[in-house]
C-alpha cells in the first residue's frame, strides 16, 4: 500500500518501508534490530519505533537500517551459535541441568529459559573420561554456547571450548573460588581444590606462574 | 468514508422487557453524522445540499399566501391513517414530503403494510419523498429526557427535526416547511415554538379549491389522536350514546389472559350462511382444535372477516340468549334479512366446496376428527378483543336506499361484494356521482358506539353492472395482482424484442433437436404454447416420444425483477373474456410459446418406449392378462433403478412406481428417459379440432398425421394404466360463452367439449409432470416442489351416499379406483344428466390439490388420489403457473444443467414460495369461477328462461339444483324460516324428500325439475340469478316477493 | 428486520461501507510484556503479551468451543506475521480477554492483539488488522454489530496485512444463505477496504504511542538521544 520509503527519525510501525533494494544507492542495505529484509531484498520495520541508519565504521558502503524502540529491554532469546551465560541446576552423571540468564550481554527475557549440556558436549578431549560431577556442581555460574535448540523442553548447550565452562563458582565453604586451571578451582580461605571444567581466565597464567 | 475517529458516536441505552418477564439492559450505539443533508430518495441518491432540495422538490403546487412551496412533515398518526390519502398519485400538493426515521420506525412498529405501502411511496420517483435520518444527524437528534413518555419523546424528536428544517429550507426560501399532525398536543407545542402546524383536515381544506377530491379519502375526523385507545365506558360521550358494543380487551390484558388460558385466539370467519354468525377455529393447549361458533352482533363485537380475535367461550345458553336481543340496533330491514337469506344460500352453494376442502388441507388429521366428530355439541363464544386486524380495501355499492335518504349529514352505508363483510360508512359530498358506480373503500375504525365500521372512499371502479367494472370488482376480491409489469420487469426481457433469434451464441450446451417432427396441440387460437410433442420410431423397434416444454427459465432468470413479479403473481389468471398473464405478453405470446414454424428454446422429455401391443384393436377395457417372455427380465431392471432411493426399498418401491411402469401386456415399457436443454423447431402448431379430424379420419397421411395418431396409440394405453389404477374423471359444470367480437358481451353458452385430442395431450403432459417429479425427489428429496391430492375425508361424502342410496347406486369411496368404477356404473338410461351429476357432486366432495415441498411429507403421503398417481407436480406450463417455473430450475439442477437457485435449498424459503403458489392459484380459480358466473349473469339480463334442472340437495327451507345446460347451481328458497317451513312442508331427512302440504307435490333428490331463471337487481347493486321452480308448482321465496312484503309492512 | 433503512443508513446511523468507531489503549495491564485494550464500538478486547519466554508448560487453552475458534484464528493469523524465526525455542503468550461483546468479537480479538504485540514490542513482518462484513438487504455491511450478525447473514471476517495488501486468514460463515462466487467477491473486496480502513485507525494509535512513550524516556529532546544511539548489531 504505502510505497513511502521512511526517513531517519522517522516513526515506523511494523511492515513500514525502510529501504528499497533497488533504488538505494549503497551497495548493501542490512537489517538491523527491528528491522527485516523481505523476499525482494526490501528493507522494512517489524516492530515501532523511530528509523536509524548506521554505518560499520570503515565500510561506508554499508547501510544498516534498525529501528529504535522507544520501550524496553530488545527481545533475545538464544539461538544457535549465541554464547550464553547460565546457572547449574542440577548435575547427573549424564548431563547437567541449567537456567540461561543471559544472551550476550542482554538478559533473558522472562524467568529464564532452560539448558542441558550432555556429558559429550562438556569438553572436546578424552570425552569418554569426563565426570559431569568433576566438571559442574550446582550454583556454578557457566558460560556456553548454543549448539541447538534441542528439545521443547531445553535448549542444547556446549563447553567444549577453551573459553567455555565455569566463570564462577562457590566452594563447599560457602566461599567463591578461584579458578586456577582448566580443571580445578581452588577456595581462597581453605584452600581445598575443586575439580570444574574452567572457562579460560586472564588469570591463568599468573597463577599458573 | 468513516474513518472511526471523525464520528460522533454515543450510546443509547434503554431497558426492555424480555418474552420471559425478565428486565432486559440494552445498550446500542449510535452515530451521529454530519453528512445526512437534507435526506435520502430512495433509489435516487442523497439530497446533499440546498440546492439538490430546491432541484428535486415538486413546483406544482404553492401556498397561496407565501407563493412558496410546501414541504410537508408528516407526523406518524397522520401516516398511519391516511395512506389512501398519500397515495393518491399526481396530486400536486401531496408530493413534497419528509418522512422523518422517527415516524419511519414508530408506523413499522404499529403496522407493517402501511410501513410497506409508505415505502413504495418513498421509492416512486413521481414523488418527493424524502426519508431523513433525523435521529442520526447531529442537530436534529434529542436525548430522552428523565420522565418523558416514548410518544412525547417522538413528538419531540419531530418538531425538533420540523425546526431544523424550516430554518434551512424556509431560510433559503426554497420551501414552506409545515408540519402535519392530527395530535393536538404535538401541533399545540409546534404552534408554540413557531412552526407551522396543521391537521391533514385543515391541510386538505386549505388545498380544496383545486382539488375537491382529496377530502374524499381523508380517515377518521380531526383531532383524533386518542380515538385509537378503547377507553372502558368512561368517557364522556357515553353520556349520550349508549355503548353498542363491549369494550375490547387492551393488548396487555389479552396477552395475559391467553397465557391463563381463559381466552383462545383465531381467525374470524363470517359465515356464510347467515351474517349475525361467525366461527373460529380456536386450538387448546394440548393442540386441539375446537370450532367456536359466535352468534349474535354483539357477540361479534366488531370483528371482522379474517381478523385475528380473542375469544372467551360461553354456555349455549349465553350464547343464545344475546343472538335474540342483538339485532336491536341493526337497521336490517325485512328485505335485508331475505337478501342476506338468499345470498347466504347461494354462496353456500358458490363455496361450500372450496370453502370445505381449503379447511380440510389446512388442518391436521386429528383435528379435523375433532371437529367434524362434534359428539360435544357446538361451543359456543364472544369475541373480547382483537389481535390483529385483517383489514383491506373492499369494494361495494353505496346503499340504494341511502341514494335517496342521506343520512346525518353527509354519512352513507357501503355494502362490500363480499357478502360476509358488514356494511360500511362513510363520508362523502359527492352521493350522485357514486351512487351508482361501485367504489373502494377502506375500514379505519369501529367504535362501540356505532352499528357500524367507519370507513373512507377510496376511489371509483366504474359503474355498477358494467362487464368491466365487475370484472376488476372480482380481480379485487380475489386479490389479483392486475398492474401493467413495471419498466424494471420489461427491462429483463431480450434486448432484441420479438426479434429475439435462436443463435449458436445463445444456444450454447443445448441439444440440437430441431430436425424431429414436433408439433403442438392446443385449443383453437391459443397463442402461450407450452408444450408440443414428438414421436418417432428408433432402429431398434422402439418409439422415442418426446414432450418439449417452452424454456421459460432461460429468459426469467432466478431473483430478477421478472423472476419476482411472476413469484408473486404465481399463476395467469383465465377469466372469460380475458386473461391475466404471469409474464410479460413478448414471453407469454412469442418467444417463449412454442409456435409452428419457428425455433425455440425448450426444456425436453424424451422417453423410449417399447412399441404398444396392438393398441389400435384393443378394447378400452381390457383386463390386466399375464405379461409376455420378456417381463420377468424388465421388472427386475426397473426395480433395480428404483431401489437406491432409500433403505425402505420395498414400500418406496410400491409407491413411486407410476402408471407409466406397469406391466399388464399392453407393450410400452418405458426403456429409459432422458432431460435436456433444447432447440425444437415445431412442424406445425394444431388446434385440437385439426388434430382430432387426422385422428378421426385415418385416410389422411403424411408425416405429421401419422404421427399424431401414434401418439394417440399410446395416449390410449397410458390412459388406461391410469384408470386401472384408479384415476377419476370427474366432471365440471364448465361452460364456454360465445362472446360478441366487439363488446365481448356474451352471447351464447354452451357446454364444454371434450375431444379426444385434448385427452391425447394431457395424457403426455401428466406423464411427463410425473417423469419429472420422479426425477426431482430422487435428486432433491428435501426440497422439491410436488404436488398432491389427499384422499377425500369419509364424512365428506355422507350426504352424497345418502342420496345415492335412495337411488339405488351403490357409490363405493373407499379407494379412488373403486369410486370411478363405481361412478361409470352410476347411469339411468334417459336420464343423460343423471351421471354427470354424480360427478359433479364427488367433485365437491374431494380436496384441494396443492403443491407442497417434498420434504414436508412422508412419501406415502405424495399421492395425488384424483389421478391416481403416487407423485405428481407440474412442468409443462411454465409460461402460465410459477410452479412449473420452480420445478423446470429443480431439474435443471438435479440434471446439471444449471446450479440450484441458492433459496431453493432452503426448506424454510420453499414453503413460503408454495404458500404463495398455493394461495394465487386458488384465487384464480376463484376469480375464473366468479367471471363464468359474471358473465352467466350478463347473459341471463333481459331473458327470462326456462330449462330443467336436477336437484342436487333438499334442505328444510328449500332446494339445490343444478342447470347443466348452463352450468349453473342455484338455491330455490320456499321459507325463509324453519317455523315458517314447517308449517308449509313436510321434509324427510332421511329420504331426502319434502312434500309441500297445500299442493301435494313432492320434491326428492336427483328429479328432474323445471326452473326459471332471470337476474334480479338487489337494493345493494348486487346483480344475481334467480332460480324459481316451475314444475313442480311450489311457490317459492323471490326477491320480487319480498319487496312487496316490505313496502306493507 | 430492516438492516439498511430508507434513509440508507443502518440502524446505528452508519452507511454500509463504514466501521464502528476504534479505540485503543495501550499498557492497560502492567503485569505484561504489553497490553492493549481495543473498543470496536460497543465491542471491548483486551489482549496481554507474554514473551517471548521459554517455555512453559501448555499454556491455558480456553474451555468452550467458541472462544477455542476465536483462539485458533489468532493463532493462526499470527504465527504467519510475528518473526518466529527469531524466537526458536521460546513461546509467546497471547491472551485475550472479551469484556463486551456487541458483533466483530473475532475481528476485535485480532486487532486488539496486533495492537498488544507492537506494545510488547515483539517484531512482527506487518500490521495485522481484521474486519467482517456481512450481506444483509441486499447490501454489504461491514463491521456488524450484535444486531446484524443475529440476523444470520453470510458474515467473512478476513485478517489482511494492509500494507502488502495480503490476505492472511478469513473465516466464512452463513446460517440462511448459499453465497455464491460472485457474492464470496464482493465480500472480500468490502473486508479489504474495511481492514484497510481500520488500519489507518489502528496505525494513527500506535504511532501515537511512540511519540508518548519517547517523550516519557528522553524527556524534551529524543530526536537528540537517538541521533546518538548506537547501531544496533
Amino acid at each position: 500500500m504505502s510505497a513511502t520509503v521512511a526517513r531517519v527519525g522517522d516513526v515506523v510501525v511494523p511492515g513500514s518501508l525502510l529501504c528499497v533494494a533497488a533504488q538505494t544507492e549503497v551497495a548493501k542495505a542490512e537489517a538491523g534490530a527491528g528491522a527485516y529484509v523481505d523476499g525482494r531484498g526490501a528493507v522494512l520495520a517489524s516492530v515501532v519505533g523511530k528509523l536509524v541508519v548506521s554505518e560499520p565504521k570503515g565500510e561506508p558502503a554499508r547501510k544498516i537500517f534498525s529501528v529504535q524502540t522507544a520501550s524496553r529491554k530488545p527481545k533475545v532469546v538464544p539461538v544457535v551459535g549465541s554464547t550464553v551465560t547460565c546457572n547449574v541446576t542440577k548435575v547427573t552423571p549424564r548431563f547437567a541441568l541449567l537456567d540461561i540468564v543471559c544472551v550476550g550481554v542482554e538478559s533473558v527475557p522472562g524467568s529464564g529459559f532452560r539448558g542441558m549440556v550432555r556429558k559429550e558436549n562438556v569438553r572436546s578431549f578424552e570425552i569418554d573420561r569426563v565426570e559431569m560431577h568433576n566438571s559442574f556442581r550446582p550454583g556454578d555460574v557457566v558460560r556456553a554456547k548454543v549448539v541447538s535448540l534441542g528439545t521443547a523442553r531445553s535448549y542444547e548447550l556446549s563447553t567444549a571450548d577453551k573459553d567455555l565452562g565455569v566463570i564462577a563458582a562457590m566452594g563447599e565453604a560457602n566461599e567463591p573460588l578461584i579458578p586456577i586451571s582448566f580443571e580445578e578451582m581452588k577456595c581462597p580461605v581453605t584452600g581445598v581444590i575443586e575439580k570444574r571444567k574452567v572457562a579460560k581466565q586472564d588469570s591463568f597464567a599468573t597463577l599458573d606462574k | 468514508m468513516w474513518g472511526a475517529s471523525d464520528g460522533e458516536g454515543s450510546r443509547h441505552a434503554y431497558y426492555r422487557r424480555t418474552r420471559r418477564g425478565r428486565v432486559q439492559h440494552v445498550v446500542r450505539e449510535r452515530y451521529l453524522r454530519d453528512d445526512v443533508g437534507f435526506g435520502t430518495l430512495a433509489g435516487r441518491g442523497d439530497l446533499r445540499d440546498e440546492d439538490a432540495l430546491r432541484e428535486v422538490l415538486n413546483d406544482e403546487h404553492r401556498d397561496k399566501k407565501t407563493n412558496m412551496r410546501q414541504l410537508l412533515v408528516l407526523d406518524t398518526n397522520v401516516v398511519l391513517h391516511q395512506m389512501d390519502l398519500l397515495e393518491v398519485e399526481d396530486c400536486a400538493p401531496l408530493q413534497n414530503a419528509v418522512l422523518l426515521e422517527t415516524v419511519l420506525q414508530e408506523t413499522k412498529k404499529n403496522n407493517l403494510s402501511v410501513y410497506n405501502r409508505l415505502a413504495l411511496l418513498l421509492r416512486d420517483d413521481k414523488r418527493c419523498f424524502v426519508a431523513f435520518a433525523n435521529e442520526h444527524h447531529r442537530e436534529t437528534w434529542r436525548d430522552q429526557m428523565p420522565g418523558e413518555t416514548p410518544n412525547d419523546y417522538n413528538d419531540r424528536l419531530i418538531r425538533e427535526a420540523t425546526a431544523w428544517f424550516k430554518q434551512l429550507v424556509e431560510g433559503e426560501g426554497i420551501a414552506r416547511v409545515v408540519l402535519v399532525t392530527n395530535d393536538r398536543k404535538n401541533r399545540d407545542l409546534a404552534l408554540k415554538a413557531g412552526l407551522h402546524a396543521v391537521t391533514i383536515h385543515a391541510y386538505v381544506k386549505s388545498v380544496q379549491a383545486s382539488h375537491p377530491g382529496l377530502v374524499e379519502l381523508l380517515a377518521g375526523k380531526e383531532n383524533d389522536g386518542a380515538s385509537d385507545a378503547e377507553t372502558d365506558g368512561m368517557s364522556t360521550v357515553s353520556g349520550a350514546k349508549a355503548a353498542r358494543f363491549a369494550a375490547h380487551f387492551s393488548e396487555p390484558e389479552i396477552h395475559r389472559r391467553l397465557k391463563a388460558g381463559t381466552v383462545v385466539q383465531g381467525t374470524f370467519r363470517s359465515s356464510p350462511y347467515a351474517r349475525d354468525e361467525a366461527t373460529i377455529m380456536a386450538y387448546t393447549a394440548d393442540g386441539q382444535a375446537q370450532k367456536i361458533t359466535i352468534k349474535g352482533h354483539a357477540h361479534m363485537n366488531r370483528a371482522v372477516e379474517g381478523d385475528r380475535v380473542a375469544v372467551v367461550r360461553l354456555s349455549a345458553n349465553e350464547a343464545l340468549e344475546s343472538a335474540t336481543d342483538a339485532d336491536d340496533g341493526e337497521q336490517n330491514t325485512a328485505e335485508d334479512e331475505g337478501e342476506s337469506a338468499r345470498a347466504g344460500l347461494a354462496d353456500e352453494v358458490a363455496e361450500e366446496p372450496g370453502e370445505a376442502s381449503m379447511v380440510g388441507t389446512k388442518l391436521p388429521s386429528k383435528a379435523r376428527q375433532a371437529s367434524s366428530g362434534g359428539d360435544a355439541g357446538p361451543a359456543y363464544g364472544k369475541v373480547v378483543g382483537i389481535i390483529k386486524r385483517n383489514w383491506r380495501q373492499y369494494c361495494g355499492s353505496v346503499d340504494e336506499r341511502d341514494a335517496t335518504r342521506v343520512i346525518k349529514g353527509e354519512h352513507v352505508l357501503v355494502v362490500p361484494v363480499d357478502a360476509k363483510l358488514p356494511k360500511i360508512r362513510i363520508r362523502t359530498r359527492q352521493l350522485d356521482a357514486i351512487k351508482d358506480k361501485r367504489i373502494l373503500v377502506s375500514i379505519d375504525s369501529w367504535d362501540r358506539y356505532s352499528a357500524f365500521p367507519d370507513g373512507h372512499f377510496v376511489k371509483v371502479i366504474g359503474t355498477i353492472g358494467d362487464r368491466e367494472t365487475e370484472t376488476a370488482v372480482l380481480l379485487h376480491e380475489h386479490d389479483i395482482p392486475t398492474l401493467e409489469f413495471s419498466r424494471k420487469v420489461m427491462k429483463c426481457l431480450p434486448r432484441e424484442g420479438a426479434a429475439w433469434k435462436v443463435t449458436p451464441e445463445n444456444s450454447q450446451g443445448r441439444v440440437d433437436l430441431r430436425h424431429l417432427p414436433v408439433c403442438s396441440i392446443d385449443p383453437p387460437g391459443c397463442k402461450d404454447i407450452d408444450d408440443a410433442l414428438h414421436v418417432r420410431r428408433l432402429e431398434n423397434g422402439n418409439l422415442e416420444v418426446g414432450v418439449h416444454i417452452a424454456d421459460v427459465t432461460h429468459f426469467v432468470r432466478h431473483d430478477s425483477e421478472i423472476d419476482k413479479e411472476a413469484a408473486n403473481r404465481g399463476t395467469s389468471t383465465y377469466l372469460v373474456e380475458r386473461r391475466l398473464d404471469m409474464l410479460p405478453g413478448l414471453l407469454t405470446t412469442d418467444i417463449c410459446s412454442l409456435r409452428g414454424g419457428v425455433d425455440r428454446f425448450a426444456f425436453s422429455v424424451i422417453w423410449e418406449f417399447t412399441p404398444p401391443h396392438d393398441p389400435a384393436d384393443e378394447p378400452a377395457k381390457k383386463k390386466r392378462k399375464v405379461g409376455d417372455g420378456g417381463d420377468a427380465t424388465k421388472k427386475s431392471k426397473s426395480k433395480k433403478t428404483k431401489s437406491k432411493s432409500g433403505d425402505n426399498g420395498e414400500t418406496e418401491d410400491m409407491d413411486l412406481s407410476g402408471p407409466g411402469e406397469v406391466e399388464d401386456g399392453r407393450g410400452l415399457r418405458q426403456v429409459s428417459v432422458r432431460f435436456c436443454k433444447s432447440i425444437i423447431h415445431s412442424k406445425a402448431a394444431l388446434s385440437y379440432g385439426e388434430a382430432q379430424a387426422w385422428l378421426d379420419d385415418p385416410s389422411a397421411v403424411g408425416d405429421l398425421p401419422e404421427n399424431v395418431r401414434m401418439l394417440n396409440r399410446i395416449a390410449r394405453v397410458l390412459r388406461q394404466r391410469r384408470i386401472d389404477a384408479g384415476a377419476l374423471s370427474l366432471a365440471s359444470q364448465e361452460v364456454r360463452f360465445k362472446l360478441d367480437n366487439d363488446s365481448h358481451d356474451p352471447t351464447d353458452v354452451e357446454m364444454y367439449q371434450q375431444k379426444e385430442a385434448n385427452s391425447l395431450v394431457e395424457e403426455f403432459m401428466l406423464l411427463a409432470n410425473i417423469t419429472v417429479a420422479k426425477r426431482i425427489v430422487e435428486r432433491y428429496p428435501r426440497c422439491s416442489m410436488l404436488r398432491r391430492h389427499p384422499a377425500p375425508a369419509k364424512e365428506m361424502f355422507d350426504e352424497l351416499l345418502r342420496a345415492a342410496k335412495i337411488h339405488g347406486v351403490d357409490l363405493k369411496v373407499d379407494s379412488s379406483k373403486n369410486l370411478a368404477d363405481s361412478l361409470d356404473a352410476a347411469v339411468r338410461p334417459g336420464k343423460p344428466f343423471f351421471n354427470k351429476l354424480f360427478r359433479i357432486l364427488t367433485t365437491r366432495c374431494m380436496m384441494q390439490a396443492v403443491y407442497f415441498i417434498s420434504g414436508d411429507f412422508a412419501p406415502p403421503e405424495y399421492r395425488h388420489y384424483g389421478l391416481a398417481s403416487p407423485i405428481y407436480t407440474h412442468f409443462t406450463s411454465p409460461i402460465r403457473r410459477y410452479a412449473d417455473v420452480v420445478v423446470h430450475r429443480l431439474l435443471a439442477a438435479a440434471e446439471d444443467i444449471d446450479p440450484l437457485p441458492v433459496p431453493y435449498e432452503s426448506k424454510d424459503s420453499m414453503k413460503e414460495l408454495c404458500d404463495n403458489l398455493n394461495k394465487r392459484h386458488h384465487n384464480a380459480q376463484l376469480a375464473g369461477r366468479a367471471s363464468i358466473a359474471l358473465h352467466t349473469v350478463v347473459f341471463f339480463r333481459g331473458r327470462t328462461t326456462t330449462a330443467t334442472a336436477m336437484v342436487s340437495r333438499v334442505r328444510e327451507r328449500g332446494i339445490v339444483v343444478v342447470v347443466p345446460e348452463y352450468g349453473i347451481e342455484g338455491k330455490i328458497a320456499f321459507a325463509k324460516s324453519d317455523a315458517e317451513a314447517k308449517q308449509a312442508f313436510d321434509f324427510d331427512a332421511d329420504q331426502m324428500l319434502t312434500r309441500h302440504k297445500a299442493t301435494g307435490h313432492t320434491i326428492q333428490v336427483f328429479d328432474e325439475v323445471k326452473v326459471k331463471l332471470y337476474v334480479h337487481r338487489s337494493a345493494a347493486y348486487r346483480e344475481s340469478l334467480i332460480v324459481t321452480l316451475v314444475k313442480p308448482g311450489i311457490p317459492c321465496l323471490e326477491p320480487g316477493n319480498n319487496k312487496a312484503e316490505d313496502s306493507t309492512a | 428486520m430492516e438492516f439498511v433503512q430508507l434513509s440508507g443508513l443502518r440502524g446505528d446511523g452508519r452507511r454500509g461501507n463504514e466501521v464502528r468507531k476504534l479505540g485503543c489503549h495501550f499498557g492497560a495491564v502492567v503485569d505484561c510484556d504489553g497490553s492493549a485494550m481495543l473498543d470496536q464500538g460497543l465491542t471491548k478486547v483486551l489482549a496481554c503479551v507474554h514473551g517471548p519466554r521459554e517455555v512453559a508448560q501448555r499454556s491455558a487453552r480456553p474451555g468452550d468451543r467458541r472462544s477455542l475458534a476465536v483462539a485458533n484464528f489468532v493463532q493462526d493469523t499470527f504465527t504467519q506475521v510475528i518473526q518466529t524465526e527469531l524466537f526458536k525455542g521460546s513461546q509467546i503468550d497471547i491472551t485475550i480477554h472479551i469484556l463486551q461483546a456487541d458483533g466483530g468479537v473475532l475481528a476485535a480479538c485480532v486487532n486488539a492483539t496486533t495492537a498488544a504485540l507492537i506494545h510488547a514490542g515483539v517484531p512482527m513482518v506487518d500490521f495485522v488488522t481484521c474486519c467482517n462484513v456481512g450481506y444483509l438487504d441486499h447490501t454489504a455491511l461491514l463491521d456488524l454489530n450484535h444486531v446484524e450478525e443475529l440476523a444470520g447473514g453470510p458474515e467473512l471476517s478476513l485478517t489482511l496485512l494492509p500494507k502488502s495488501g495480503k490476505v492472511l486468514t478469513m473465516r466464512m460463515a452463513s446460517s440462511s444463505v448459499r453465497v455464491t462466487e460472485k457474492l464470496l467477491q464482493q465480500l472480500l473486496d468490502e473486508a479489504q477496504a474495511g481492514c484497510q480502513l481500520i488500519h489507518k485507525v489502528l496505525d494513527s494509535k500506535v504511532r501515537e504511542l511512540v511519540a508518548v512513550a519517547v517523550k516519557k524516556r528522553h524527556g524534551a529532546d529524543p530526536d537528540a538521544e537517538i541521533a546518538d544511539a548506537p547501531a544496533y548489531q
